[in-house]
């Protein structure tokens, strides 16, 4: 399935929406981490499973699929013990759900009526993860999981330390690190309270406009 | 022989089945508890907790599933009846003695044959205890 361009403020929007949806009908969200596996099954009625996708394949290229028309997510088992890339799986298939269910139901017609074995309307690789409509369901997944005002708020509370989220020239030598290991450092104050991994925290944190390099203002 | 296979492996299926389907709508409907949290709590696979809810794989152990029915707040008897299972203290009682070895499974026999209403058990239990507090006077 091909899917167009379309602006990460629309993603955004998406994603505000599911929550928004979540906290009217099944119970209200005051702190992260947000509960992907209720969205998943008590707001969109979706059924998750936990099961082998790679079917013995040690290159685990398969993190997830989607079936529309059972309405079904499974998330690899590979991934039953990593909190943070578990939930982002979960998310991201959410995200294929709110973001391209209508644009499949529109092409289903393309697909035989009867199939032998039922088979995933969307399968998603770490390879493809360029693909127009995996970078969707990232940006979605991201939005969903870590609210840009959930997020900002977070920050806020902690402003007390030491870190701060734009940094300069200047930070980074005082840390003695370089711009990477900075980044990741912060991220990694956050990740845990939102069941992310810190790659994923990272990635938001600049997505909303933290972390990120300015100029040092120390006089020449 | 081909047959009563398949009729075993059908018949665990369905237990499997009906278990798992019970499990997933109070988990999801009851409670609203993730899959993941769920079987952390429980301190179960998710993988095996998912498998199990869709009847691919058995019921857990009688002690796991007493540890289900509390966090689902649900009887426990009930899950294990359903996952047709025992209690544990059953097996207690069966191996406490000899004389329990013996005797427990002729009582239960006696009692199931005399197919036994609510009202009767209630008597039998309350004579049960009679019987005991006597002796102890």
């Amino acid at each position: 399935m091909d899917v167009g361009w379309r602006d990460p403020k629309e993603l955004e929007i998406e994603a505000e929406i599911v929550i928004a949806d979540y906290c009217n009908k099944v119970k209200p969200i005051k702190d992260p981490p947000i509960p992907i596996e209720n969205i998943i099954e008590a707001l969109f009625g979706l059924q998750l499973e936990i099961d082998e996708l790679n079917g013995g394949n040690l290159n685990r290229d398969i993190f997830g699929c989607l079936y529309m028309d059972e309405g079904k997510i499974v998330v690899d088992t590979e991934l039953q013990n990593q909190e943070g890339r578990y939930n982002f799986t979960c998310a991201h298939e959410v995200g294929h759900w709110a973001l391209h269910k209508n644009l499949y139901l529109q092409n289903r017609m393309q697909i035989p009526l009867f199939q032998e074995e039922k088979k995933p309307s969307i399968v998603c690789r770490e390879s493809q993860k360029k693909k127009n409509i995996e970078f969707q369901a990232n940006y979605f997944a991201s939005a969903l999981l870590m609210p840009k005002e959930m997020v900002k708020s977070i920050l806020k509370q902690r402003k007390k330390n030491d870190f701060t989220e734009t940094f300069t020239d200047e930070t980074l030598k005082f840390w003695g690190m370089n711009k990477e290991e900075y980044c990741r450092m912060v991220a990694s104050i956050y990740n845990n309270q939102f069941g992310v991994s810190v790659q994923a925290m990272q990635i938001r944190l600049e997505q909303i406009g933290y972390l990120k390099q300015e100029v040092s203002r120390v006089l020449i | 022989m081909v047959k009563d296979f398949e009729e075993e492996r059908d018949r665990i299926l369905k237990i499997a089945k009906e278990f798992g389907d019970k499990i997933r709508k109070l988990r999801v409907d009851g409670r609203n508890l993730g899959l993941r949290e769920f079987a952390g709590k429980i301190g179960l696979s998710p993988t095996y907790l998912s498998k199990m809810e869709r009847g691919m794989d058995p019921p857990p152990s009688p002690e796991k599933i007493m540890k289900m029915a509390r966090e689902l707040s649900c009887d426990e008897n009930m899950l294990l009846a359903l996952a047709k299972k025992l209690p544990p203290d059953f097996k207690e009682a069966f191996t406490k003695s000899k004389v329990y070895t013996k005797k427990v499974p002729e009582f239960l026999r006696t009692a199931t044959e005399a197919n036994l209403t609510a009202a009767d058990w209630d008597r039998l239990i309350h004579e049960l205890k009679r019987i005991k507090s006597q002796e102890k006077k």
